[in-house]
């Protein structure tokens, strides 16, 4: 395929959900942005749900991915985890913000779960970690 | 370590400012790993004796390196700020920055080496700039090298170790008939690495330099194409794959397999066939040979003493010693240099008839030689865990062994 050279969008300016989540970054341990099209979503909410979790968590969603009942969280629109999944494939710019989304293009602690290595428990864990 | 890191460490611990501040104040150092064993090996060289190694993991918190306890960061806050220096050559910089100054720490910070230049912590307007640019550079470059191969697929390598080709290679033919794909290229860290794709396949090879590499996997991630992929275990990102291992011991191999391919770990490896023989063997005397391989880029350098006790010990047996170099590489005293290419070292230690090499992606290369082995692991944990090198790396077949302050040849 013959791809003509692609103008990045400008993202200089940060949008209001960057700031906000740079803002959380001051207050919790760690963020969970969950795509509702990621394996897994549901299933992890649920799971932290019962959880007793010793850092301060919170997650990013929007309405699809579950229903976090009274786990601190953040319902945000589609564009607004546009721009955060956007600044994801940027660079990586924190190690305590966790994003759940469809990836193919690299490894993932998830395929453990799929070729038995660990069970969804400890992996799930293992991202509070 | 690897040496262009190892090299930019040293810069750093050189710079006038920094070597003033060492005299001056009490040092920590921060995130206990390998690299920052590597740290405290220079400082402690160089006559600076760290007070600490500060670390979040309350696993390690008593453990001593090198007499040098590891202890919680917020143990930092009895001392008097203004005489420490905090010392980083983790990744995790701006994190660990940031941690730093919600404890409240005033004291200085020094940024050692630039780790990972997929990952910077920080939302700063200036940093995103900068990895806009990046990532504008890197789409740029993708964008050459689709225009080269023209639909093909790419397996982007994004770190020039052998080790970690050889295990992308051992797999990555199954993953691509899951795929179903048949057009594919390649794309390595330096020619090293591409000659050990060539022992398994003889798919077109495009060499990048590491700085390339970054970028042009960056543009790739930027645009969301569906034809690549990157397979390691902990690029691009700090992957959530390494953080299995706080949970479980996965040997490298099986990471590969399973956490970066998807595959069943019943899945078997392919086997490199594409070996030459090597022609200049004059002086190797037929299974009374002993090929030595001390270098590595990066794994930590085992003491001298070790490797003169080997040599020592098969002088007066009689037997014939190389040293396997490379480039400006100096063979062990009491040894000859031998320069075989990658695809030729089988042939060779097959006459030899003996190898005994410090645990590198060398030895990977090597596995299925028909030759006495033995693989010497440095005592040094993997990255951050808690898991020895040699549980991360033992290899089937060879002599696995750990090499401790009290090592002695004979005994082993």
């Amino acid at each position: 395929m013959n791809r003509e050279v692609v103008a990045m969008p400008l993202i200089i300016n940060k949008s209001e959900v960057i700031i906000k989540l740079e803002q959380d970054l001051e207050i919790y341990d760690k963020i969970f942005v969950l795509d509702n099209e990621a394996e897994f979503a549901s299933s992890f909410i649920g799971w932290l749900k019962e959880y007793h979790c010793t850092k301060q968590i919170k997650i990013y969603l929007t309405g699809e991915a579950g229903d976090v009942g009274e786990l601190p969280h953040y319902m945000m629109t589609q564009d607004e985890m546009n721009s955060i999944l956007e600044f994801h494939r940027m660079y990586e710019f924190s190690d305590r913000i966790c994003v759940f989304a469809r990836n193919e293009s690299y490894g993932n602690i998830l395929n453990y779960v799929a070729t038995g290595i660990l069970s969804e428990e400890e992996v799930f864990e293992a991202l509070l970690a | 370590m690897d040496k262009q890191h190892y090299d930019e460490m040293l810069s750093a611990i050189n710079e006038p400012d920094t070597q003033k501040s060492l005299e001056e104040k009490k040092i920590f150092v921060f995130g206990h790993c390998n690299a920052t064993e590597e740290l405290v090996d220079l400082l402690l060289s160089r006559g600076y004796r760290p007070v600490a190694i500060l670390d979040n993991n309350r696993n390690k918190h008593g453990v001593f390196y090198k007499g040098i306890p590891v202890v919680s960061p917020e143990s930092l806050m009895c001392e008097d700020q203004e005489n420490t220096i905090v010392c980083i050559v983790a990744r995790a910089y701006a994190a660990m920055v940031d941690q730093l100054k919600r404890l409240g720490y005033r004291g200085a910070v020094r940024k050692i080496v630039d780790y990972n230049s997929f990952s910077e912590y920080s939302l700063h307007a200036e940093t995103v700039v900068r990895m806009r640019a990046r990532a504008e550079r890197g789409v740029v470059a993708f964008n050459k090298l689709e225009k080269k191969y023209s639909d093909a697929f790419f397996v982007l390598c994004p770190f020039s170790a052998l080790g970690d080709i050889y295990f992308c290679m051992s797999y990555l033919g199954h993953f691509l008939k899951k795929r179903a794909i048949d057009k594919y290229v390649v794309c390595v860290i330096g020619k090293a690495c591409g000659q050990v794709v060539k022992l398994f396949d003889n798919c077109p090879v495009e060499v990048l330099s590491q700085r390339d590499m970054d970028e042009v996997i960056q543009g790739a991630l930027y645009l969301q194409v569906n034809n690549i992929f990157i397979p390691h275990q902990d690029r691009p990102y700090v992957v959530n794959l390494h953080k299995a291992l706080y949970k479980k011991c996965i040997p490298l191999e099986q990471i590969y397999c399973c956490g970066v391919f998807g595959l069943s770990p019943d899945v078997a490896p392919i086997v490199p066939q594409y070996f030459s023989e090597y022609t200049e063997t004059e002086g190797v005397v037929e299974g009374k040979t002993v090929i030595l391989s001390p270098y590595a880029k990066s794994v930590t350098a085992l003491k001298d003493s070790v490797w003169e006790q080997i040599v020592d010990y098969y002088q007066k047996k009689g037997y014939v010693l190389f040293t396997n170099v490379v480039g400006d590489e100096v063979p062990l005293s009491g040894t000859k240099a031998i320069r075989p290419r990658i695809a030729e070292l089988k042939s060779l230690v097959e006459k030899a008839g003996m190898f005994i090499g410090i645990r590198s992606g060398l030895c990977d290369v090597l596995q299925s030689a028909a030759a006495d082995m033995t693989a010497l692991y440095p005592d040094y944990c993997y990255c951050d865990t808690k898991w020895k090198a040699i549980d991360m790396y033992n290899i089937s077949g060879w002599k696995n062994l750990v090499v401790k302050d009290d090592f002695i040849w004979e005994k082993n």
